[in-house]
């Protein structure tokens, strides 16, 4: 199975007003306090969105999600990391989530 | 100590912070959310692996990010807080800000390490 095939199989879905069509995707572990700053930030914007926490997951998908990761955004992953049509954002930063989400 | 609880990580982070002379984040719900997800990785991995980051669940592979992480006295020194910001600076809060976002230091390879780790296991 792919990466992308995994993701769908194991991501989570939050409703939001649906307000914008950006579809939201975030990557996060369960245990992380900026993580959950990122949920709540959508979740405060009525935002729609979906998200996988790696923590929870087998070894193997992980492994397969972060490689995907890695590579299709040539970069380093850190928690929590936002994707979205219109770019990427590593670590909580509302003020990029703001101008990449138009809120 | 018991770690596993919420009360014995509680004590725990303000041992640490006390003695390395720092002090823990002021803003409760923060802090509680940090020392929650502490007691949640010693309850899955068996040590206190920082909540902020990916654990491989190996401890010889997590030992850098045994809280306090390894690079928590580097990154205090110069931004005011560790990764988390769960431990700051005793003058973090002069600085008229809550939080700080403070990247990565932990070498590339050793998360590569990780990644090895996991693909290994079915």
């Amino acid at each position: 199975m792919s990466a992308e095939e995994i993701i769908e199989r194991l991501v989570k879905e939050v409703d939001g007003e649906e307000k914008i069509e950006e579809n939201i995707l975030v990557f996060t572990l369960s245990t992380c306090m900026w993580c959950k700053k990122c949920k709540s930030f959508l979740n405060d914007n009525k935002m729609k969105y979906r998200y996988i926490d790696l923590d929870r997951i087998d070894p193997n998908n992980k492994s397969k999600i972060i490689e995907y990761l890695r590579s299709k955004y040539q970069s380093r992953i850190s928690y929590p990391f936002l994707v979205c049509e219109k770019g990427h954002v590593i670590g909580y930063n509302p003020e990029k989530y703001k101008e990449l989400l138009k809120i | 100590m018991e770690m596993e609880t919420i009360e014995g990580m509680n004590k725990y982070v303000n041992q640490v912070a006390e003695k390395n002379n720092w002090i823990l984040n002021k803003d409760d719900l923060t802090l509680n959310e940090l020392i929650d997800g502490l007691v949640n990785n010693k309850k899955n991995y068996g040590y206190q692996s920082c909540p902020c980051r990916l654990a491989s669940g190996k401890r010889d592979l997590d030992r850098d990010l045994i809280c306090p992480c390894d690079y928590a006295p580097e990154d205090i020194k110069e931004f005011g807080a560790c990764y988390c910001n769960l431990y700051m600076s005793l003058n973090f809060y002069d600085k008229g800000i809550d939080y700080i976002n403070v990247p990565e230091r932990r070498p590339i390879e050793k998360e590569n390490a990780v990644m090895e780790y996991l693909k290994s296991k079915k």
